[in-house]
């Protein structure tokens, strides 16, 4: 963990020579791949990936990779990779293509964008990124900062319910946003003296072994383990993590809020909170005070399918930890109540006075504030072009900038509709969306249908760009691009370690290709990606160094990330007085904010739309909650299909179940089985989860079959295990953010030869849909 | 508005969000004229 290395075995420097081998010493931020930026070591021989091996100099990772990683050689030479551009000469959907040139490509792009601009408007250009990985900034720069729209849009993922929820929360409540302090953002790590281990971590709604989300790599918390750390687990399945915990609480899919407003309850009504932290730095808790009241563990019990007992159990082990960190992940975002959820469990971590202490809940920025991630460009649009963004003035909290995109569920609204005004091209860069993110994923289909021109950028070819593109462009693989990754800390280089396949491009240069040619006034002074990349790190009061400068140091700890307290310090607030970042300068438990924008100032707990308690009557028919998103090994969402080695390890779409309700309903272990709702059904195989509340299924999302026939109506098979024919758009929080991916209701059947004549992919591309969703 | 040179994680100046009535310091609506709790006539901020 924190032992000395030889640094004979483990060099330090960015780059050497190892026989016949040139070694790259740097950091991988996919695509393909997970949000981390592990440190790795890649091995190449003349200019092709030949290894690849973590960097046990990396303060990130300390040399441990993941599969994903681990078998990037099969990614990056897979014969299945796109090659060079691709204009469509069939239909669309028909999958055939022509090899063009980039500058054939170009002109194709800059022709439509002129013909657009002349008769439609620049605002009727679209832009679908995917998850927050160094494919993201630059869509927000070629929408906003070339093509000049501000329509710029988290793919089709209902509610915004990745990271936004969270983030937004943070973000009102205490003006900053916090991640579990497992010593990180310090160049010794553990040794820093400062630093103290977190004698609890509540692991609330992820599983970080496996997914590695939002900038936390799971490794940390075994890290923690072996230190001492105890663990609370919030998951609705027994994964490791909770296996290992000291409390494992399974909680009924979708009523996380109401959970947090127990623990609430519990630490106020026993005088477990910190007074100190409370009294100087928060606003509002007299209110907060009498809100928890409403959410006793009892009722609270009742609602979230946790016994009362363990409820107050952990909230007491969580309230007495000095300190306590909560991680929490995407499952708090992706539900309806998401906001109110995210504000609650925030509001745990300022109660109890673990925000920015040593191992508590830590304040961060992108490094040295190089924001190389969620960028949205947006101070290159007009405010008069501001007020064309689509949906936008619905949304309050979208409106007033808190995240950078418009929101998905009016995005679809439009197409459907053609108000305010008809979507004449998507630009999709590093997303599928009907394979992975887009809720009611055949809704989703029909509407982007209708959009004339499309423009795809990505690894493989995939189910969204046969559907819907004019043009593919092949883009590079993290190993073969010069950037740099700023989310958290530290600062980190991605030096190209191979040569670029075939004739793939990265996503900088495909910025500053197009820049040149459209906004030539905002590009033309970069004569290559290294200036362009220098740029980026040093304005606005960035590094004083340039990129080849990084790519020496390889990480750069950034000292304001590491320091504790920053509230007390000045550090947060413009005009460096202590305090936070908020209209009050306090932690807000009731928010003025949400109160003007006509929301509830405090958390509360909302029933998903369809459950027990909400539609008994469907559940008759539907008798399972349904929970979608787990995280695979093998797997990243929709990438790695096309990986032998990864389908070896997963071969196929596997739904959880336990054994008990499967014998009811006759289903053996393996079995094909269908999950259905009132808007569709997909099939996938049955797996025996003993943990697993009987009441509850869990089915994977993300899977199509590249090994299928790529042209409609098979379409690779992208509807036939489709967890998204079941999930919902437009059935968002009242905030507009959070959506029910993880707390919707089915039924589960056996595949039969009678019933699987016609599969759910040719029902949605040739026969209109499922037409019971009709109905 | 949240910009990516500087801090994507930055939020919107809440100062332009919401404001405070001069009189009884509730916060209101930067679109009000009237306190929604006193009825005082809001303060114009001056750009």
């Amino acid at each position: 963990m924190s032992e000395e290395l030889n640094k004979e075995l483990y060099r330090t420097e960015s780059r050497w020579q190892e026989g016949e081998y040139t070694v790259t010493r740097t950091s991988v931020w996919t695509a393909p791949g997970c949000h981390n930026g592990c440190g790795v070591l890649l091995y190449s021989k003349n200019g092709k990936l030949e290894k690849i091996e973590g960097d046990p100099n990396a303060p990130f990772n300390r040399g441990r990779l993941c599969l994903r990683c681990i078998n990037m050689i099969e990614q990056v030479y897979s014969s299945e990779r796109l090659k060079w551009p691709l204009k469509r000469v069939g239909e669309k959907g028909e999958n055939k293509w022509q090899r063009i040139t980039w500058d054939e490509a170009y002109d194709i792009i800059e022709n439509k964008y002129n013909e657009i601009k002349d008769n439609h408007g620049v605002e009727s250009i679209v832009s679908l990124v995917g998850t927050g990985r160094n494919s993201m900034w630059q869509p927000a720069v070629i929408t906003r900062a070339i093509f000049g729209s501000p329509n710029l849009s988290f793919g089709f993922l209902s509610g915004d319910s990745c990271y936004q929820p969270r983030m937004t929360a943070n973000l009102i409540k205490l003006g900053d946003c916090v991640i579990s302090d497992c010593s990180q953002a310090h160049p010794l790590r553990e040794k820093n003296p400062e630093w103290e281990k977190p004698e609890v971590i509540v692991v609330w709604g992820n599983n970080p072994l496996v997914s590695n989300g939002d900038g936390f790599i799971g490794h940390w918390l075994v890290d923690m383990m072996r230190l001492g750390t105890k663990l609370i687990v919030i998951d609705p399945a027994l994964t490791w993590l909770a296996a290992k915990a000291d409390i494992w609480l399974r909680v009924r899919p979708g009523s996380d809020a109401a959970l947090a407003m127990a623990f609430l309850n519990v630490i106020i009504n026993e005088d477990l909170y910190d007074h100190d932290f409370v009294e100087t730095w928060t606003y509002g808790f007299d209110d907060l005070v009498e809100r928890v009241q409403e959410y006793s563990p009892e009722k609270v019990a009742d609602i979230t399918w946790i016994p009362k007992e363990q409820i107050i159990e952990a909230a007491r082990m969580y309230a007495k930890a000095k300190p306590a960190a909560i991680q929490w992940g995407l499952a708090v975002d992706m539900q309806m109540a998401a906001m109110e959820a995210s504000s609650a469990i925030t509001d745990l971590m300022a109660m109890t006075g673990n925000i920015d202490v040593p191992g508590g809940n830590i304040i961060q920025r992108y490094a040295y504030n190089r924001s190389k991630k969620y960028g949205s460009a947006i101070e290159y649009i007009s405010e008069e072009m501001l007020l064309k963004r689509i949906g936008t003035y619905e949304s309050p909290i979208h409106e007033s900038g808190y995240t950078p995109f418009i929101p998905p569920d009016k995005l679809l609204e439009c197409l459907e509709t053609g108000r305010p005004y008809p979507v004449q091209m998507l630009w999709l860069q590093g997303t599928n969306p009907i394979a992975n993110m887009a809720g009611e994923a055949p809704r989703v289909y029909a509407a982007m249908k209708k959009v004339p021109f499309c423009v795809a950028v990505d690894l493989f070819m995939t189910p969204s760009a046969v559907a819907f593109a004019d043009v593919i462009l092949p883009a590079a693989m993290s190993v073969e691009r010069d950037s740099f990754r700023a989310w958290w800390t530290p600062l980190r280089s991605i030096t190209k370690g191979a040569e670029l396949y075939e004739q793939c491009k990265s996503d900088e240069e495909i910025v500053l290709d197009l820049g040149k040619r459209i906004r030539p006034d905002r590009f033309s002074q970069y004569n290559n990606i290294k200036e362009y990349l220098d740029q980026l790190l040093q304005e606005d009061g960035g590094v004083d160094y340039d990129f080849d400068t990084l790519v020496e140091k390889v990480n750069d700890f950034w000292d304001w990330d590491y320091t504790y307290k920053k509230y007390e310090k000045g550090m947060l607030r413009k005009d460096e007085q202590p305090g936070f970042v908020t209209p009050t300068g306090l932690y807000e438990f009731t928010s003025p904010l949400f109160d003007v924008w006509g929301f509830d100032m405090l958390p509360k707990h909302i029933e998903p739309v369809e459950g027990p308690y909400t539609t008994p009557e469907l559940m008759r028919e539907y008798p399972f909650v349904l929970t979608t998103g787990n995280r695979l090994w093998g797997c990243f969402h929709s990438e790695h299909r096309q990986m032998p080695t990864m389908r070896e390890v997963h071969p196929d779409p596997m739904m959880d179940i336990n054994p008990k309700a499967a014998d009811k309903l006759g289903i053996n272990e393996g079995d094909w089985v269908w999950l259905e709702n009132r808007r569709g059904r997909c099939k996938q195989k049955a797996r025996f989860n003993v943990g697993l509340d009987p009441r509850v299924v869990r089915g994977e999302h993300g899977w199509w079959f590249p090994e299928k026939e790529g042209a409609e109506p098979t379409l690779f098979g992208v509807f036939d295990s489709n967890i998204n024919n079941l999930t919902t758009m437009g059935v968002h929080g009242p905030t507009h953010y959070g959506a029910p991916y993880k707390s919707t209701i089915c039924k589960v059947y056996k595949v039969t030869e009678e019933n699987d004549r016609v599969s759910p992919t040719e029902i949605v591309t040739r026969r209109g849909g499922f037409s019971y969703a009709k109905k | 508005m949240c910009s990516n040179n500087k801090g994507g994680f930055v939020p919107p100046d809440a100062s332009k969000l919401v404001v405070r009535c001069p009189v009884c310091k509730t916060f209101n609506s930067p679109k009000n004229l009237k306190c929604k709790k006193c009825g005082e006539a809001m303060l114009k901020k001056e750009e």
